[in-house]
Formats: C-alpha cells, structure tokens, sequence
C-alpha cells in the first residue's frame, strides 16, 4: 500500500496543459523532494494532491482512497490526514499565533469553527496548542498577532498549526522560498526533524539544490508538466538536477518555443 | 556618438485625435452642461435678489434663538438614537448579504446575481424616498426613519464588505481548507477576521453617513431633528432654525471626529 499513488494526472487551464500525465507513487515515511522550474507545474500537482484544485483526468490516491472519487465529506476527510505547509505561511494575520495554530484542528473538530475557538476550545485543545508551538519554539509568542512575526517565525506557526492538525502526509510547497536563506535553513531543519520524529510521508517543493540534495531522500524532478527524474539519494548528481531547468521547462510555452540557453547556443 | 539606426520603430506621436468613444463622451456631457446652465435661468438681477433674501434670512436668524434649546437637544438625540439603531441592524443585515453576493462565499451564482440585485436596489433608492414609503408603512416617527437607515445601510454596506471580502487574500482560507475544514468554518475563521478591521472602518463610516440622513430624515417627518427644522422653517422662526442647524453642525462634527479616531486606531 502506498501513500500517494498519482497516476495519469492531466490538468489544463484554458489552453494551458499544466499537468501532462504524471504517474509516480510515495511509499509511507519516504521524503520526497520536487523540483522543477517555475511554470513547470510543481505547485498545481501540490494543489490537486490536497483537494484545493479540481483535475480533469487520471486518479490520485491518498492511503488508497481516490480523491476524485470521493464525496465533499470524504475530501473534507481525507484532507484532515494531510497537512500543508504553504509558501505564503498562509496565516490569518489579525489573529492570535495562539488561535491560528488551534485552526489546525478545525477538520477533527466536532463542533467545527466552534470547537477551535480561542474561548471555546476545551483545555486539552488549548494545551496541545501550547505543546506545538513549544515544539517549534514559539510558545512565547502565543498572544501576539500573527502578522506582528518575522517571515521565519509565521512559518514556524505553519508547521505548528501542521503539527496541531496530526496529519499522516505533509505537503510543503516551497516552505522556504520566502524566506533569507540563514531562516530558510532553519525552517527546512526544523519542518524535516518534525516529520522524522512522526514517521510522517513528505512532499516538499524546493528551488535550491544544495538544500534538496541535503535532506531529500528521493527525488522527483518536473519539466513541461511531466515527471523527468525519478530517483534516490546517491544516484543522482547535482548537475543532473540542474538539467531540470534548461530546455523547454514551462507548460505555458509555445510549441516552438526554444530555451534561453538553446538561443544562446544557437546566436554563438 | 554614432547614430544608432531604430529601424521601423518610431516614437509615439506627440498628439493624438481622442477617439469617437471620448468625442461622444465631450458632446453628451457638453449638451447636457449647456440645458442645465440654461434652464437654471441665471441672471444678474436673480442673483442680486438671492443675495438680498440670504442677507434677510441671517439677520433675522441672527442671534439665535435658544428658548427652545431642550426640546432640540432631546430631538437631536433622537436623531443619533435612529442613527445607531439603524446602522446596528443594517450592518449585522448587511453581513449575510455581502456573504452571498462575493464570488469567494456565495453557494452559487444565481444566489449571488440575486443578492446583488437586491443591494444595488437598496442601494438605488435614495433614503429619504425609503423614508416617505416607511412613513406610510407605519406612521410618522423615528420608525419610519430607524427603518429608512437600516434599507440605506444595508446597500451601502452589503456592496463594500462584499468588494473586501472578495479582495482578501486567498491564502489563509486555503489554510484552513486543506485541514479539512468546513466551509462555514472557513468562512468565519479566515474569510471575517482578515476583512474585520475593512468591516468595522466602513460601520463606522456608515454611522456618520446616517446621522447625515437621519437630520433630513426628519423633512419628510421620520423623526429626529428634521422634524424641528422643517416646523421652524416653516413658521419662518428663522432665529430657532439657525439654533437648530448650530446643534447639527456641532453634533455631526463631532461623531465624525470620534468615529474617524476610532478607525485611526484600527487601521
């Protein structure tokens, strides 16, 4: 039994073919880091793995139930068992870091909303709150607003509310590329010790190699919408990675569109 | 410096003709100029005149007359009183209503074609032609005029929370989706507290605008001081008039100054 099993995924936006028949599986507690250039359709794969974009064919299966397939309930469901960390960190910036990581419950939440509300929640919601934020060493900032934190520090609050909402697969789409590079490091250190100490299943989206060479386990590489490398630490070089952003890399270009390095070659 | 060959390109002309588009803009707008300056009938000897009766009425508004202060004070805080209420009640009304009419929250479109239509025509119907139809409705009085508040606030209101609403930034409620929340939840955790400090700025706003109203509200007999000036007026008292519109200016000027501190601090 795998954990995610993507196979034959197509997704066109208007005229744009983003994703062009993707097919791979992530057995459970691998740590898989995707690469690829911008436009190369990295974050709509991420999108439609959690629910948040429709696709128009092919299957993905999370723990073996089909996401396509299931009713709104049962993607609300099969939702709560993954939990994402964003680019933008995502908080709801006027609130409390306190209440923003108690919305990590909100899909285990019987009551909804009202069962995840600062006044409301019962006292073991609001000690697990401060366990997380402990984990990620934020408890003191529990009463501030969330928009009153650094970059780094929002992010931190992210993977608490990921921590809060106890998911099974953890996807991260480019959870540092907001981020300077001293707290990007720290991030990526803390997200990849928090998954390991779970055993949890990762996706992460990267755009920095060294980094992706450092902590990932296996490596899934996209180009033009299409998967390019699929491989394991040590059989793979950095310079083969880095064959992911030459040549016709975006799903949006034109049919005789031809890279910038190809144009270079060409005008030498 | 050698002279550099541009080729077929050229720089844009200095001038260009407006198009037909901003030509028939000009001439409509023009038309319409020229009949409404002609049918003002101005002339040197109406305005002399206008001058004059202006001259008349402040000498005999001037000094105001402050027998009649208590009631006026009582009819002004009636004034405020219908404001509140309306706004209060407008507002919490106006919540569903920019709910279903934004593209972000809305169930479907025929629900949001249908709430929008119905704000723009709450919106559409000026306030003191809601007043005249509550005046009707249920007699003369601040009702008519809490009532005519609430219609005026709700189209004011629905269609700007709802244009925030519609702006805020996708992200958090994403958030909040993909832990496998409702959308309810999603609505009221994410969607509410990132508009709030937007909603509560332009309540806020909507309280200054009704006290505007709710004192010509009164005109057409929906309560509050209106009532006052429009009897005073009429009985050509014009020393009571001019006390009433010192209450007015003194009373709006300072709701404004209160409420634009209040949005100060939370923005």
């Amino acid at each position: 039994m795998s954990e995610i099993k993507v196979s034959g995924l197509h997704k066109s936006f208007g005229k744009v073919h983003v994703l062009r028949g993707l097919d791979f599986e992530v057995q459970k507690g691998e740590g898989v880091i995707l690469l690829g250039a911008n436009g190369c359709g990295k974050s709509t794969l991420m999108r439609s793995i959690c629910g948040l974009t429709p696709t128009d064919q092919g299957e993905i299966l999370i723990q073996d139930q089909s996401l396509q397939k299931a009713s709104r309930r049962k993607v609300m469901a099969m939702r709560n068992k993954v939990g994402v960390v964003f680019q933008k960190f995502n908080l709801v910036g006027n609130l409390s870091v306190f209440q923003n990581v108690l919305y990590g419950a909100l899909g285990s939440s019987r009551w909804g909303l009202l069962g995840c509300m600062g006044p409301f929640a019962s006292q073991e919601k609001r000690e697990k709150v401060m366990a997380c934020l402990e984990r990620v060493s934020l408890a003191d900032k529990a009463d501030r607003k969330a928009e009153e934190l650094s970059g780094g520090q929002q992010q931190r609050v992210a993977i608490a509310r990921m921590l809060m909402q106890e998911p099974e697969i953890v996807l991260a789409d480019e959870p540092i590329a907001s981020l300077d590079p001293k707290s990007g490091q720290e991030v990526m250190e803390l997200l990849w010790d928090v998954v390991q100490e779970q055993g949890l299943t990762v996706i992460c989206t990267l755009h920095q190699l060294d980094i992706a060479l450092q902590y990932g386990e296996r490596f899934i590489g996209m180009k033009a919408g299409q998967v390019d490398i699929d491989a394991r630490k040590g059989a793979i070089t950095k310079a083969e990675l880095e064959g992911l952003y030459r040549g016709q890399v975006r799903v949006d270009a034109p049919e005789n569109w031809k890279g910038v390095s190809e144009l270079q070659t060409s005008a030498a | 410096m050698s002279k550099v060959d541009l080729g077929a390109f050229k720089a844009p002309a200095r001038f260009t003709s407006p198009s037909i588009f901003t030509w028939v803009v000009i001439i409509t707008f023009a038309a319409f100029f020229i009949q409404g300056f002609a049918s003002a009938d101005i002339n040197g000897a109406r305005m002399l005149q206008g001058v004059n009766n202006l001259g008349g009425f402040f000498a005999q508004a001037w000094p105001p007359n402050t027998s009649r202060l208590e009631p006026i004070m009582w009819a002004m805080l009636e004034t405020l009183n219908m404001a509140i209420v309306g706004v209060f009640f407008g507002v919490l009304l106006s919540l569903p209503f920019a709910l279903l009419c934004s593209r972000n929250t809305s169930p479907n479109a025929v629900v949001r074609w249908v709430s929008r239509m119905i704000v723009a025509t709450l919106r559409t119907v000026p306030d003191l032609v809601w007043a005249l139809i509550f005046v009707v409705a249920v007699g003369l009085g601040p009702l008519a005029g809490i009532l005519a508040i609430i219609m005026d606030t709700i189209g004011f209101c629905a269609r700007f929370f709802s244009e925030r609403i519609e702006e805020i930034r996708p992200g958090p409620s994403e958030a909040l989706s993909s832990t496998g929340a409702g959308r309810m939840s999603v609505i009221f955790g994410a969607i509410i507290p990132e508009s709030m400090a937007s909603i509560t700025a332009t309540s806020l706003y909507s309280i200054e605008k009704a006290i505007r109203s709710a004192v010509v509200l009164g005109l057409v007999g929906a309560g509050g001081i209106g009532v006052e000036l429009s009897t005073s007026m009429r009985m050509f008292r014009f020393d009571q008039a001019m006390t009433i519109i010192l209450v007015i200016l003194v009373v709006v000027i300072a709701v404004e100054q209160v409420s634009s501190a209040i949005r100060k601090r939370i923005i």
